[in-house]
């Protein structure tokens, strides 16, 4: 069945041959002559009737009234114990004896160390401080004690579980949870990018999502060829991907339409609005990429963005001069200072934004010996937006106590992850596709304002 | 995905009653699922020849198309797995020029992290572009990526060397039992999964964890969160040299922070000294006898963690967990026949990897089986064989693999990089760039072969595909009028190339 070295060096004028007729003889050496045939002519029918598809977007220059979702996802567990924290739990400084963030009246801590009040029990991390105008303002929520039934203390499990939108991982869809939403809903006219990924790889959340990119940049998001080629590599790639019905042709007639797309954008000369400066980070310039396709008005409703490094087994630290070398420092200015940029920066336009962070799981109450934290359950969770009713931390909080945590020793979950999540997309459409959350009750956590939830856009629903 | 003429009506006769003017903007339920539903597997023709190559390696030369049909499938497969193809002397004299290889990794403390982690890349490109034995290099890619490392976390990037050596093209053809024992006392893996830092107080759990979920049992194979705090306490006092008179940075027990209470891991009952090990099979422990001179006092609980990966190599979940990654990456995502008879490979063999991998990389599932993505590191070295591309596998290439997302050595989490189609069908636009600079002459250190690739653009697209483009061919159209090498970037850029 080895084909004989040499087979494809024929000189390919055969392959022209006028009478439309394949040369037999190089079907011989196809593995299965039939299917071969059938598959060169099913892929020729295909892209004749696919053709005149392409390239017929157009973009509402009109101003949206749509709302857009922001996700950042802290992968690694974050430990929310550092990041709101249970400063009038006494079991947190038993627990915690070099890595507790000291309380907002804790005189002999200094005053940069100590945890910000929010609330008379739960203070910010002070790394946060830049949040703490939104929580005051209002536009900030914090909810606590929120995570997955996922048992398995494996971040793969964890995040699989929550992308997919399941109470565990195991039994269910495999494709994401906004995806399923988007795969639900569209929009006329269709945008070619309702959901981007600023990231190396396409989050599983958005696994299976209509219109969905991953892109590092913006700027770098176009054909490395001259002005004068562009036109032809795009014809051919517009050809050589306007057949096929497998993941990558689908793949790359969306980037075809998201080239045409992001070439009326001009990154380059990007100013931020009311002086709000982005950490050079991933997250902040990842935000600022954001900033601009919202502003762009191209019909974005779905962002997704990554911020690593949460898994502080060891050197976890708190704040800057409670453990200078801690983990947890450089990561939580750069979240508060990104997404204090991101907010500076949207002005009015963040009342129809909604950002969320969330993380897969918290971590283990005790502090390790290498003063840093082991997997555990509950964690926090942010919104950030125009419509939330926030300067609150949403909980039900039981305490630190042994009798109060888990048989390993860890915050139980007392929010499902899907009640805020379901209440973003409530919010946002007044509509949650069937199977967004499988085997899950909604459960309103009462984020909004009523005023907000009753101008969401409608939905209409078809005639089945 | 669009909507249909009549649902944008529907939608746009109710939604002007709630006081939307138009079609704009309005969101609206259409048909479910529509992109899944209409989802169908590429059905591109491919030689036999060409997909073992695609799938056992890193795509065809010219060469390797006449050393498969001289040698016919079987014993092209065995002689590799039994890993009897010496290696090309040119590369063994470049490689031998880059320091990297050519120094201990943490001898060259002093190095940035960058250059470690380029030089690093730089080898594996090498090796992958060049190597005689593409089996092994595609199972260096596999294990690198089950045993994964991240190189940016500390010091593993000059750790990652030795490892790379040590553990994965150590073992890649030999037994897995060996090759998680390595693993275990790979100073990388202590520093990367923070082992390194465990002892009896506190001990930490995180290489506990991942050793069972990723590198062995797999996840939700029955052991339990106790199962993972006993095998931790197992571990503790495994670690790595760093005090001034023992810099190497080799793996180091540490007695006085070892755990000596009695432990229960999976049913087994561990006790310190229990099971001294025989020295002369025990991986990696020549090393730390010939150095320090140790006596068996200050090895007192060593044989614990051995005992731990003992177990987790015996396995027969292990086996399965093996079986299925193996048999996911080489043939398909439901190879339920496959798995089980992998699995049983494994435990008769006690995890000899060429016995599990002979019959499958010469089976018709292999041939049969839907295309699977190439990852960006499998998509740009098999762009470089297949145009016969001489190259350093310098910087270039190195930050053409960044851009496409796989940034080899610098994916952070334990479990290495995806493997799934959505995962990677999304990034094309790095790939087509990339077919783009490479076919135009665009990278220094990286020159395709025009000699045999240029000219009528038909003949490219069958060299480049490395099969006959038939007169009806859907490619024919694009590749008409297109400037100049762009047929090579074209066929490189095509949806046909991106799978394996």
């Amino acid at each position: 069945m080895a084909l004989t070295k040499d087979w494809w060096s024929c000189d390919g004028k055969g392959h022209r041959d006028p009478s439309g007729v394949p040369n037999p003889n190089l079907l011989d050496f196809a593995p299965s002559r039939r299917g071969l045939m059938m598959g060169a002519s099913m892929a020729m029918a295909g892209w004749l009737g696919a053709r005149s598809a392409l390239g017929q977007i157009s973009i509402s220059a009109k101003k949206s009234r749509d709302r857009i979702m922001v996700v950042v996802f802290l992968r690694g567990g974050a430990d929310g114990l550092s990041i709101v924290v249970p400063y009038r739990d006494s079991d947190y400084y038993r627990a915690r004896p070099t890595l507790a963030v000291a309380s907002p009246t804790d005189r002999t801590a200094g005053a940069e160390t100590r945890a910000l009040d929010l609330d008379g029990f739960f203070g910010f991390n002070p790394l946060l401080a830049p949040l703490l105008p939104l929580y005051k303002s209002g536009e900030l929520l914090a909810l606590h004690a929120v995570g997955s039934q996922d048992p398995s203390r494996s971040h793969f499990e964890a995040m699989s579980a929550m992308e997919k939108g399941l109470a565990r991982e195991g039994s269910g869809p495999s494709s994401g949870w906004l995806a399923r939403q988007l795969a639900d809903t569209t929009h006329d006219p269709a945008s070619p990018l309702r959901a981007v990924a600023i990231a190396d790889v396409m989050p599983d959340s958005l696994r299976g999502a209509p219109q969905a990119i991953a892109m590092q940049s913006l700027e770098e998001f176009r054909l490395a060829v001259g002005e004068s080629d562009r036109a032809a590599a795009e014809r051919a790639l517009a050809l050589l991907y306007g057949t096929g019905r497998d993941e990558v042709s689908i793949a790359g007639r969306e980037t075809l339409e998201t080239l045409k797309t992001l070439r009326t954008l001009d990154t380059k000369s990007y100013r931020a609005a009311s002086g709000a400066t982005y950490p050079v980070s991933d997250l902040g310039t990842g935000l600022k990429q954001v900033a601009m396709l919202i502003k762009a008005n191209l019909g974005l409703e779905v962002a997704c963005l990554n911020k690593g490094g949460w898994d502080t087994h060891i050197a976890q630290g708190a704040t800057v001069a409670g453990a200078k070398l801690g983990l947890l420092a450089s990561l939580l200015d750069d979240v508060g200072q990104s997404l204090a940029a991101f907010h500076r920066d949207m002005g009015a336009e963040m009342y129809r934004i909604s950002v969320v962070v969330m993380t897969e799981f918290g971590r283990r109450v005790e502090q390790n010996s290498s003063l840093g934290t082991d997997h555990g359950r509950a964690s926090t969770m942010f919104v950030l937006g125009g419509g939330v009713r926030g300067g609150r931390v949403i909980t039900k909080w039981t305490g630190l106590n042994a009798a109060a945590l888990d048989e390993v020793g860890d915050l139980k979950v007392a929010i499902d992850y899907r009640d805020p999540l379901s209440a973003v997309l409530h919010a946002h459409s007044g509509y949650l596709a069937p199977d967004v959350f499988p085997d899950y009750v909604r459960n309103d956590p009462g984020m909004y304002n009523h005023s907000y939830l009753g101008s969401a856009p409608k939905i209409a629903d078809l005639p089945a | 995905m669009s909507v249909s003429r009549r649902d944008c009506l529907i939608a746009a006769g109710l939604a002007s009653t709630a006081g939307v003017a138009g079609c704009a903007r309005v969101s609206t339920v259409v048909r479910r699922n529509i992109n899944r539903k209409h989802l169908a597997p590429p059905s591109h023709p491919v030689t036999p020849d060409v997909r073992l190559l695609n799938r056992a390696g890193f795509g065809p030369t010219t060469q390797d198309l006449t050393d498969l049909a001289e040698d016919g499938h079987d014993k092209w497969v065995s002689k590799r797995l039994s890993d009897e193809i010496p290696e090309d002397p040119l590369l063994l004299a470049v490689l031998g020029s880059i320091d990297v290889e050519a120094m201990d990794g943490m001898e060259m403390r002093d190095f940035p992290l960058e250059a470690m982690l380029t030089q690093l890349q730089q080898v594996a490109i090498l090796r992958a572009r060049y190597g005689r034995n593409q089996v092994k290099e595609r199972l260096v890619d596999f294990w690198t990526n089950h045993f994964n490392i991240y190189g940016r976390k500390g010091l593993a990037a000059y750790r990652k060397p030795r490892d790379e050596h040590e553990v994965i093209r150590k073992h890649a053809l030999g037994y897995f039992p060996e090759m998680l024992m390595a693993s275990a006392k790979s100073p990388a893996m202590l520093g990367y999964l923070d082992n390194r830092l465990s002892d009896k107080d506190h001990p930490n759990e995180n290489y506990a964890r991942e050793i069972m979920e990723l590198h062995s049992l797999g996840v939700r194979s029955g052991y339990t969160q106790q199962d993972i705090k006993e095998v931790a306490r197992c571990f503790t006092g495994w670690t790595v040299e760093d005090r001034f008179m023992h810099r190497r940075g080799e793996f180091r027990y540490e007695s006085k922070w070892h755990d000596m209470g009695e432990k229960v891991v999976l049913g087994h009952k561990i006790r310190p000294g229990d099971h001294f090990v025989d020295r002369a099979e025990a991986t990696g422990l020549h090393g730390l006898f010939a150095r320090e001179g140790s006596t068996d006092e200050s090895l007192v609980g060593l044989n614990e963690g051995e005992e731990v990966v003992r177990i987790l190599g015996e396995h027969e979940r292990t086996a399965h967990f093996i079986a299925t990654k193996l048999c996911r990456y080489f043939l398909h995502d439901r190879a339920d026949e496959w798995i089980t008879r992998t699995t049983q490979t494994y435990l008769d063999t006690k995890g000899h990897i060429p016995s599990m991998l002979q019959p499958m990389l010469t089976s018709a599932a292999l041939q049969e089986s839907a295309p699977k993505i190439k990852r960006p590191f499998d998509f740009l070295v098999s762009s470089l064989r297949v145009t016969e591309t001489q190259t350093d596998g310098g910087r270039e290439l190195v930050n053409a693999l960044r851009d496409m997302g796989e940034p080899l050595y610098q994916w952070p989490m334990p479990d290495g990089y995806p493997d799934r189609t959505q995962s990677w069908a999304s990034g094309l636009l790095p790939r087509w760039n990339f077919a783009i600079r490479l076919a135009q002459g665009g990278f220094r250190d990286a020159g395709v072969d025009y000699q045999s690739l240029g000219g009528d653009p038909i003949r490219t697209a069958g060299m480049i595909l490395r099969r006959p483009i038939l007169v009806n061919d859907p490619y024919i159209a694009a590749l008409r009028d297109l400037p100049p090498n762009f047929a090579i970037a074209a066929m490189l850029a095509s949806p046909e190339f991106q799978w394996r």
